[in-house]
């Protein structure tokens, strides 16, 4: 797996872990939009932007606290990359 | 009535600060002239006159808390609308519940554009354009005692919109003297004082928000910091830098904090934490006691009946419990006859209270099921034991509890129900591993349809509010059923 599939694919287990989607990982397709997937209320984009920031280490501003903005899997994965200082993109066991 | 008492709490603190909103700061003495200079807006230009219904689809924000005591003084209604409702909830809502205006912002004017033939242009006013804010603030000043009012305490002042699980939404009018009533039992709960300082982030068209973070507060002379979306770092922010000591939150915002680490010190000042709309975990509580000193407090309440009870400041952190009944409310826990169960004993939670709405509007025959001999039953199972301890154990009713907003489960089906090919569909809610509640969708489709969740999701979107879409959607050939008549398939959280 390269390393941008591992962090793209991690991205997605946090998606369907924090929101208790019952779908496999490979259902998220790349390029796809949250919205297609997902209801974008407010507690599901902050539910799921907080985890991304716990799992990766990172912090997101206030204005970018929605899905609306973050988008979709590419999108959130660059933006995660250009904030982490590298370690944190590193496989957890 | 409820002007007189604003006027009241003025006249004693005319320079203390009532509202801060972002860069705006309204002392008591400024936050009645605007009060007053919308009041004659909506009288001499609109038109409204007493009993009269006024739309409000606006965020927390100093118009909002100016144009509801304006209308108070007129004797006319607020109806506030949940600012996540698309046009087509609007259209559905006003259809049954008309109204004579909409105030709205620049924000979220979008939806209108579709509702012209509902409301025409010229009765919806955008509080924050420019002519508008001329409005609010062009008045001569009039010293405080000489503003002329009624007293319309049987007039109607608020009307909430809650979920049933008929497929219809309910709107529960109540009087300028129960929001008093209401205000006054709060208040001498929890103690509050003037010169306190409360955040009010939960939305104003939910009634622990409304009342318990407005409302209440700027009756008793204290300064209310407002917040128009919920974002835990702004959220410390705004605690901190106003040394905020009144905190009225959801679980899930208390959840949404611990999850961003916010430094412990933030909290320094909190003195009252009062958490509602849905069972804050035991868990949850503790976290906040250990980690930022704050008592949470759950606050049991409903938009039927106000605030019932809340957890004293020094008792224990129980799961479930939610505290004595709050002053001048009668609580009751009965069986299936209507007799008192002994302490201890689980049944029917009943509740009469001053602070009662009117019943739910348009609904005698409801109000005769949920009404009775002046109580409101609650739809929960709970028990009171020997000490007053009222807990919640259970619930009867088929709503769905999404973070705090009631959601009927009816109305979900009758959409996902329309997608051809769906054969029929069940919503329920599920906890999710937070024990938080969540929609569920099981959906039956004919296999000759190859829908996939996008599908459905898109769907939904058309008719509902984002927040009343499934987040966990199924699609089989079958809905397996049990006796009676609920899905028989198993949820487990991952």
């Amino acid at each position: 797996m390269t390393y941008s599939n591992e962090l793209q694919s991690r991205i997605r287990r946090v998606l369907i872990d924090s929101l208790s989607l019952n779908i496999a990982e490979d259902e998220l397709q790349y390029g796809e939009s949250f919205e297609e997937i997902i209801g974008l209320d407010s507690l599901a984009a902050l539910e799921f932007l907080t985890a991304i920031e716990k799992e990766f280490g990172v912090a997101f501003e206030e204005d970018e606290l929605d899905l609306a903005v973050l988008g979709d899997l590419p999108t959130l994965a660059k933006l995660i990359r250009s904030r982490s200082s590298g370690s944190e993109l590193k496989t957890k066991t | 009535m409820i002007t007189e008492r604003l006027q009241f709490t003025a006249t004693q603190n005319p320079e203390a600060v009532a509202l801060i909103d972002g860069e705006t700061s309204l002392r008591y003495g400024d936050l009645l002239e605007r009060t007053e200079a919308f009041s004659r807006y909506l009288s001499d230009e609109l038109g409204i006159r007493r009993g009269d219904v006024v739309g409000f689809f606006l965020p927390n924000c100093w118009q909002f808390v100016s144009a509801f005591f304006a209308l108070a003084k007129l004797g006319a209604v607020c109806m506030p609308f949940n600012t996540h409702w698309r046009a087509a909830e609007l259209r559905w809502h006003l259809a049954r519940f008309p109204v004579s205006a909409v105030l709205t912002n620049q924000e979220l004017r979008g939806p209108w554009d579709e509702l012209n033939d509902v409301v025409v242009p010229e009765r919806r006013i955008v509080v924050d354009d420019q002519e508008c804010a001329e409005r609010f603030c062009a008045t001569p000043h009039v010293p405080i005692d000489r503003h002329e009012n009624q007293a319309f305490d049987d007039e109607v002042a608020l009307q909430l919109t809650t979920s049933g699980s008929t497929g219809r939404p309910r709107v529960t009018p109540r009087s300028q003297a129960a929001m008093l009533a209401g205000a006054a039992n709060v208040g001498k709960a929890v103690g509050i004082r003037a010169g306190q300082r409360c955040l009010a982030v939960v939305p104003f068209y939910h009634s622990h928000g409304f009342s318990n973070s407005m409302f209440m507060p700027l009756l008793l002379g204290a300064t209310v910091v407002l917040q128009k979306n919920f974002v835990p770092v702004s959220f410390a922010r705004l605690v901190l830098e106003h040394k905020i000591d009144m905190l009225v939150v959801s679980p899930f915002i208390l959840r949404m904090v611990a999850d961003r680490n916010i430094d412990a010190n933030t909290f320094a000042a909190v003195e009252v934490c009062l958490s509602s709309g849905a069972p804050t975990p035991r868990e949850l509580a503790e976290m906040w006691h250990d980690r930022y000193g704050v008592r949470v407090r759950q606050l049991y309440g409903s938009s039927e009946t106000g605030t019932i009870s809340i957890e004293p400041a020094d008792s224990p952190i129980r799961g479930g419990a939610v505290g004595v009944p709050v002053p001048s409310v009668d609580v009751k826990v009965i069986d299936e006859q209507g007799f008192n169960r002994s302490a201890g004993e689980v049944g029917d939670v009943v509740v009469r209270s001053p602070a009662m709405s009117l019943g739910y509007l348009g609904e005698p025959e409801l109000n005769s099921q949920a009404f009775i001999d002046g109580y409101f039953r609650t739809g929960d199972l709970g028990r009171l034991d020997s000490d007053g301890t009222l807990t919640i154990v259970g619930r009867k009713k088929k709503t769905i509890n999404f973070g705090g907003i009631k959601v009927d489960p009816h109305e979900i089906e009758g959409v996902i129900q329309k997608m051809p090919g769906v054969r029929q569909c069940r919503i329920q809610g599920v906890l999710d591993p937070h024990k938080s509640e969540i929609i569920r969708a099981v959906i039956e489709v004919g296999s000759e349809r190859g829908y996939t969740r996008r599908d459905v999701v898109a769907h939904c979107r058309e008719f509902l509010a984002e927040y009343k879409i499934p987040r966990i959607i199924e699609l089989v050939d079958e809905i397996p059923m049990d006796v009676t008549g609920k899905v028989a398939l198993a949820w487990e959280p991952s």
